[in-house]
């Protein structure tokens, strides 16, 4: 960073609440001072009356396309996009073409990543070569290059082969992330198996392929003593078999996706493409149970699995768009709005869901907002309303369902070590954020 | 009171009084098989496109004649399957035919929310002619037509849908409107070939094609298809005949007058035999005039017309 930065007024969270207001004065990609009444002559200044400052957000869970669909996204639009939705690590997933499924594939996308000014980038690889869930990806190996969590972003059919890898992987200080859904009890469904769906017409997918594959994945890391990470747990009864894995010592973790926290099966109605996710979205008693089960620590974190496409490829019949959402620009805004405004969820068990926990899971450093602390952050201005607009979002993709919906909160910035982003920071000495 | 919808994507939406209205037109409608000159000028100078994603030919040619005999200009297309797959999108071809002077689209499409998908790109009028597993609102019209016609009432009626509920927008759109218009539904069929939650929908559910029938006032027997049998949603056809198969014999158990339906094209010795779509209590070639009785009214409300101007030309 070319000057240091004064942030001024601010509410700074301090892990059970947030302070009054206070400036933070920050130079070198730390914070060097922070305090009421701060005044620096060479430091930019950030009116930040009535802003928050929150530890940066971690997403465990993204695609960006980048290698073989660049037109849905690229590592950089990716990662600029995610900054611009206030996280400042992001973990992307390695069903790319092709996948990332060995050393050089790793090192590729860490070398793209890290010309980006935008979110840190992390990697899942492969647990099995091409993602095909047959013969193990060399796992050692691509620990050893950085890989900060192993899984295919599929659920793995074979019982054998999951077992072998999760007890291959007990050696290694990574933890196995493991995708509901059993892809043959899912069959050709597009939405979730019910009477919405069968109203609709549309071929259903049961629950119970996401409970039998979690509870099996859950049954086989719990006989061989290895980490998992469940991702796309969705239902109440999936909550449930968590829970009990949990009680019972399992070392899991489990993420829920963004929409499926925020929309249920009856927004299904006018066949709307933008809303076919996968897991799919489920009926308002899942969803419900969803945010229960962040309060109550049963679901550790908050997803986006941000997703993107096309317009083409989803401005077509509903069973013929691929499955997924964008996610990153919106993320904050709809948490915001949907759950902590009607106090359905507190802000304490969202840092926990967006930073604390997923910092744990893949072993990143905690964002620490106090003198000294490497910067880390993100900025949001609670009390600005906005509609969503994703012609004018970072992204190459518009595909949300939220699109013309207005929230309340927004991301102004982040601030990742020297590396200050976002509208607050531009037109001035701090960084311009760079388009790919 | 006309349709108050720009498009017709099911029966779901509409409220039983517009069901009313359409069943209500459709009856001078159908006077007209009656006539010497079978036009009417209602829709002179009017493009109706059937746009046929799907092989069929019972439910386009009656489109085509709906159209024909309202003074209408119909094209058809029958678009292949693998349109998709040329880098065709649906909406595309819908605003090209929007472009070349379509007033009404009439499409047929394998996938639920294909009408849907096209009603939002283009101004002109849509009628879904059958979407995927979701709803094939004028058969289910047609369907209503035929039991109001002969049995002079469709409340507290009880009526047996009997085969693959599942995979069967006929059955959808039947069960929709005959439940908004106080008949009492039942269906019949294995687990495998039933949804959950069926019964949300306020239908009653058999298994036992034998307790289904008892007293039942109407039947409608739904085909049957073999790929089904292939996917091993039933152990086999010599089986599903058993269970599920219509015959004289089973509808003893029925009403004596019960009315026999079947949407048809019918596997004949399959899911119904040969002898019972012949018999006289059977309603299956007159739910094909009627057919064409339905979609004239329904092209004549959808172009805004008022029921009592409908009059033939001389």
């Amino acid at each position: 960073m070319s000057s240091s930065l004064l942030i001024k007024g601010a509410h700074v969270w301090q892990g059970n609440g947030f302070s009054p207001p206070t400036d933070l004065l920050i130079e070198g990609g730390r914070i060097v001072r922070m305090g009421p009444g701060l005044a620096d002559a060479k430091a930019r200044l950030i009116a930040a009356q009535g802003w928050l400052v929150l530890p940066g957000l971690v997403d465990l869970h993204a695609h960006l396309g980048e290698p073989g669909h660049e037109e849905r996204e690229s590592i950089a639009s990716g990662l600029v996009a995610a900054a611009a939705g206030g996280f400042t690590h992001v973990l992307v997933m390695p069903d790319t073409e092709p996948p990332i499924d060995d050393e050089a594939a790793l090192e590729f996308l860490r070398q793209r990543g890290s010309m980006v000014q935008g979110a840190a980038l992390h990697v899942c690889a492969a647990l099995t070569k091409g993602r095909m869930g047959e013969e193990l990806a060399e796992l050692a190996h691509l620990a050893a290059a950085g890989a900060k969590a192993l899984g295919d972003a599929r659920s793995i059919r074979d019982p054998a082969v999951m077992r072998r890898a999760l007890l291959y992987a007990t050696m290694l200080d990574v933890p196995i992330f493991s995708q509901t859904g059993d892809e043959a009890l899912a069959g050709d469904g597009v939405v979730h198996e019910g009477p919405v769906g069968h109203r609709l017409g549309l071929a259903g997918i049961p629950p119970s392929a996401e409970w039998t594959s979690l509870a099996r994945d859950l049954f086989l890391a719990e006989e061989v003593g290895a980490r998992l990470h469940v991702q796309g747990v969705s239902t109440a009864r999936s909550v449930e078999i968590v829970a009990a894995a949990k009680e019972r010592g399992v070392r899991v973790s489990a993420a829920v996706n963004l929409y499926n926290l925020l929309l249920d099966d009856t927004s299904l109605a006018d066949y709307d493409t933008a809303k076919k996710v996968m897991p799919p979205l489920r009926p308002a008693g899942d969803v419900e149970a969803l945010v229960r089960a962040l309060t109550d620590g049963v679901v550790d974190c908050i997803v986006t699995d941000h997703t993107p496409c096309t317009a083409e490829e989803k401005d077509v019949e509903f069973d013929l768009a691929p499955f997924g959402a964008a996610g990153f620009e919106v993320a904050l805004s709809a948490l915001y709005t949907r759950l902590v405004v009607p106090e359905k969820l507190s802000w304490r068990t969202l840092i926990e869901a967006l930073s604390v926990r997923p910092r744990a899971i893949i072993g990143l450093p905690q964002a620490e907002l106090r003198e000294g602390a490497v910067c880390d952050m993100t900025l949001f201005a609670p009390d600005e309303t906005y509609r969503v607009e994703p012609g004018a979002w970072c992204s190459r993709s518009r595909n949300t369902p939220l699109a013309g919906e207005t929230l309340r909160g927004r991301v102004q910035g982040t601030v990742i070590g020297d590396r200050a982003l976002g509208p607050c920071f531009e037109g001035d000495a701090g960084e311009r954020r760079r388009l790919p | 009171m006309s349709l108050r919808h720009k498009d017709l994507l099911g029966l779901e939406p509409l409220s039983s009084e517009e069901i009313a209205l359409v069943l209500d037109t459709a009856e001078p409608c159908k006077q007209i098989f009656d006539r010497q000159v079978k036009k009417f000028p209602t829709l002179r100078g009017k493009v109706i496109v059937n746009l046929f994603y799907e092989a069929s030919t019972r439910t386009r040619t009656s489109f085509e004649v709906a159209g024909k005999w309202m003074s209408a200009d119909v094209v058809n297309i029958s678009a292949s399957a693998s349109s998709v797959t040329k880098g065709e999108s649906l909406t595309d071809t819908a605003k090209t035919l929007e472009a070349l002077g379509a007033d009404v689209v009439v499409i047929r499409h394998r996938h639920a929310g294909a009408a849907h998908l096209i009603a939002r790109a283009v101004r002109a009028r849509v009628i879904n002619a059958g979407d995927g597993w979701h709803e094939h609102p004028t058969q289910g019209l047609l369907d209503l037509f035929t039991i109001r016609e002969k049995k002079g009432r469709i409340q507290g009626l009880t009526v047996v849908i009997v085969g693959d509920i599942l995979h069967s927008r006929v059955a959808r759109s039947n069960i929709i409107g005959l439940t908004k218009l106080g008949a009492r539904v039942r269906v019949a069929g294995p687990p495998t070939l039933m949804p959950l939650g069926l019964r949300e929908l306020g239908v009653e559910v058999y298994h036992d094609l034998d307790a289904a029938l008892e007293g039942a006032d109407v039947i409608n027997v739904l085909r049957i298809q073999r790929e089904r049998q292939k996917k091993g949603l039933f152990p086999s056809l010599r089986e599903y005949v058993r269970l599920y198969g219509v015959t004289k014999e089973r509808l003893r158990r029925a009403k004596e007058d019960v009315m026999i339906m079947h949407p048809g094209p019918a596997n004949l010795g399959v899911e119904i035999a040969q002898d019972v779509v012949e018999d006289e209590r059977s309603v299956v070639r007159e739910q094909v005039k009627n057919g064409v009785a339905v979609r004239m009214a329904l092209l004549y409300l959808m172009s805004g017309g008022e029921p009592r101007e409908l009059q033939p030309a001389d």
